[in-house]
C-alpha cells in the first residue's frame, strides 16, 4: 500500500505540474501530429496579434487552382523574444512551411519551420530550437 | 577515564555502522537527453525510497549528467519534472538498488502534444542565458527593506509536492489532465492564476516596489496586481476577483502577502478554485539575481491540506514587459 502510494504521488507530481496555464488552446486537440505538411506558396496576410501570430499563403494544388492556407505560430511576444520581428515575414514573399495540419480539416496548420526565399529558416514552434 | 573510554568506544561503533553504510549504500546516475537525443542541462531529478518516503533530489549537469550518491539499498520511485511544457513528465517505477551496488539509468524525455507553438521552458531557458547579472548584494530601499523591484522570470517548483484535494475537485483535475487544459481560462482570453500570471510566454513580470504599494505587471489580462504595503486590512466583503484583494508586511528580510477575495473561476494548476482561497505568498529575494517565493494555496473548498509551491524566480535584467492585448484567438471554444 505505501509503496502504491509513493508510486502515484510520484506521477501526479509530475502529471499535474504539465498541465500549464500557458496554451491558448490544446495543441492536441487542435492539430495532428499524424498529419504533415510542407507546403510552398506566396504570403498573402499576416496578422502579428496575440495570443498568436497567424499569416496565410496561396498555394497551387497541382490542379490548376490556387489554395489559401492559413498557419499559426507562437504569440508575438514570444516570437519577439527568440529574434522574430513584425517584418521578418513579407507579404508576396514565397515561403515554404513545414509544419502539421488541423484536424478540424480546414486547410490550416501549426508552423514548425518557414523557409525564406533567402534560404533562412525561422522557427515558428519554439520547440524546434532547442 | 571511563568517560574517555565510553567515547572511544562510541567513535569506533559509529566508525563501524558509518563503513558498513558506505558500504552497503548505492548510488544512482545516468545521462538526461531530450527527444533528439541532445543532453538534457539542468533538469530536476527526484529519487523516492518506495519504503520509507525519504526521497533525493538533484540536477542533471551541462552535460546532461546526473548522479545521486548514498542511497539506502531498496527500491525507488524515480521522477523528473521537466521544464514546462514541451515534455513529457517522466516516471519510473521500481528502481531496484542493490547493497552497494551503482546503478545506471539513462533517461530520455519524450515531448509532449501541448506545446507546439508555445513553448515557455524553450524561451525562457533562452531568455535565461542571455542575462547578465551584476555581482552585487540585494538591493535595498531607502527605508533598508529588500528591493523586489525589477523584471523576473517566473519559474516553476522544481520538485512540487503533490496536492491532497477533494474528491469533488480531484475528479476535476483528472478530467483537466486527460484533456490537457482544454478548458482552461486561457482558451477564452481570460486571466492565469496568480502569483505566477502572464499569458504571453514565458512568464514574466515586473515588479514596482515603492514603500507603501508592491505593483506586480504581467503580459496577461487584467495586466497589474496591487499588494498593499500601507498597513490596511483586507475589505470586509472583498469583491471576488481573478486576481484578489492583497496585502503585505515584512517579516525580517521576506515580504509576506495575504490575497483573499479571488472568483470561482480561476484555476489553482489543474484544480478548480473556490472563493474561500487564501493565498499566502513569501518574497525572499535571496541574490541580486534570484528570488524564493513560497505559496501557499489554502482553498478548504478544494485542498484537504493547502498546497505549497517554492517558485524559482531569476532576474532578467535584459528583458522588458510588451504589451499584450488577446485579440486573434481563433481556436476559442
Amino acid at each position: 500500500m505505501k509503496s502504491n502510494s509513493l508510486r502515484i504521488v510520484a506521477t501526479m507530481a509530475g502529471i499535474v505540474f504539465a498541465v500549464p496555464a500557458v496554451a491558448h488552446h490544446s495543441f492536441a486537440a487542435v492539430f495532428d501530429r499524424a498529419q504533415p505538411l510542407e507546403l510552398t506558396g506566396t504570403v498573402t496576410k499576416i496578422e502579428w496579434m496575440n495570443p498568436h501570430v497567424w499569416f496565410y499563403i496561396d498555394v497551387d494544388n497541382g490542379q490548376g487552382a490556387v489554395e489559401n492556407w492559413g498557419f499559426e505560430m507562437g504569440s508575438p511576444n514570444g516570437l519577439i523574444r527568440r529574434g522574430w520581428n513584425h517584418d521578418a515575414l513579407q507579404v508576396g514573399q514565397v515561403v515554404t512551411v513545414v509544419g502539421v495540419r488541423a484536424r478540424d480539416g480546414s486547410r490550416s496548420g501549426s508552423v514548425r519551420t518557414i523557409t525564406l526565399p533567402t534560404g533562412e529558416s525561422l522557427f515558428g514552434a519554439q520547440e524546434e530550437s532547442r | 577515564m571511563l568517560r574517555a573510554r565510553v567515547a572511544v568506544g562510541i567513535c569506533m561503533f559509529l566508525a563501524t555502522e558509518f563503513t558498513v553504510a558506505q558500504r552497503s549504500s548505492s548510488s544512482l546516475s545516468g545521462a538526461v537527453t531530450d527527444p533528439s537525443g541532445a543532453p538534457f542541462a539542468n533538469v530536476p531529478i527526484r529519487a523516492v525510497n518506495e519504503a520509507t518516503g525519504t526521497d533525493a533530489r538533484t540536477f542533471s549537469s551541462e552535460s546532461g549528467r546526473y548522479e545521486i550518491r548514498d542511497l539506502p539499498a531498496g527500491t525507488y520511485v524515480v521522477s523528473i519534472t521537466p521544464p514546462c511544457c514541451s515534455f513529457v513528465p517522466y516516471s519510473n517505477d521500481g528502481v531496484m538498488l542493490a547493497p552497494g551496488a551503482a546503478h545506471e539509468l539513462d533517461i530520455r524525455i519524450e515531448e509532449t502534444l501541448i506545446a507546439l507553438g508555445d513553448d515557455p521552458g524553450t524561451i525562457a531557458a533562452e531568455m535565461l542565458s542571455r542575462q547578465v547579472i551584476p555581482d552585487l548584494p540585494v538591493p535595498r530601499t531607502d527605508e533598508g527593506r529588500p528591493d523586489l523591484s525589477g523584471v523576473w522570470l517566473m519559474g516553476d517548483d522544481p520538485f512540487p509536492e503533490p496536492a491532497e484535494a477533494l474528491p469533488w475537485a480531484e475528479a476535476i483535475s483528472q478530467e483537466r489532465i486527460a484533456n490537457g487544459g482544454l478548458e482552461h481560462p486561457h482558451t477564452r482570453c481570460l486571466p492565469s492564476s496568480p502569483p505566477v500570471g502572464g499569458s504571453a510566454t514565458p512568464f514574466i513580470s515586473k515588479y514596482v516596489q515603492t514603500p507603501d504599494l508592491l505593483v506586480i505587471l504581467s503580459e496577461d489580462v487584467p495586466g497589474f496586481r496591487q499588494v498593499f504595503l500601507d498597513g490596511r486590512n483586507h475589505p470586509m466583503n472583498p469583491n471576488p476577483s481573478w486576481m484578489g484583494h492583497s496585502i503585505g508586511r515584512w517579516e525580517g528580510d521576506t515580504l509576506v502577502v495575504a490575497t483573499v477575495g479571488f472568483n470561482d473561476r480561476g484555476w489553482t494548476n489543474s484544480y478548480p478554485r473556490t472563493q474561500m482561497m487564501h493565498m499566502g505568498e513569501r518574497y525572499t529575494r535571496t541574490a541580486y539575481g534570484h528570488m524564493e517565493v513560497q505559496v501557499t494555496f489554502d482553498d478548504p473548498g478544494v485542498f484537504v491540506e493547502p498546497m505549497v509551491r517554492n517558485f524559482q524566480f531569476d532576474l532578467a535584467p535584459q528583458e522588458e514587459l510588451i504589451e499584450y492585448v488577446c485579440e486573434n484567438n481563433k481556436w476559442a471554444r
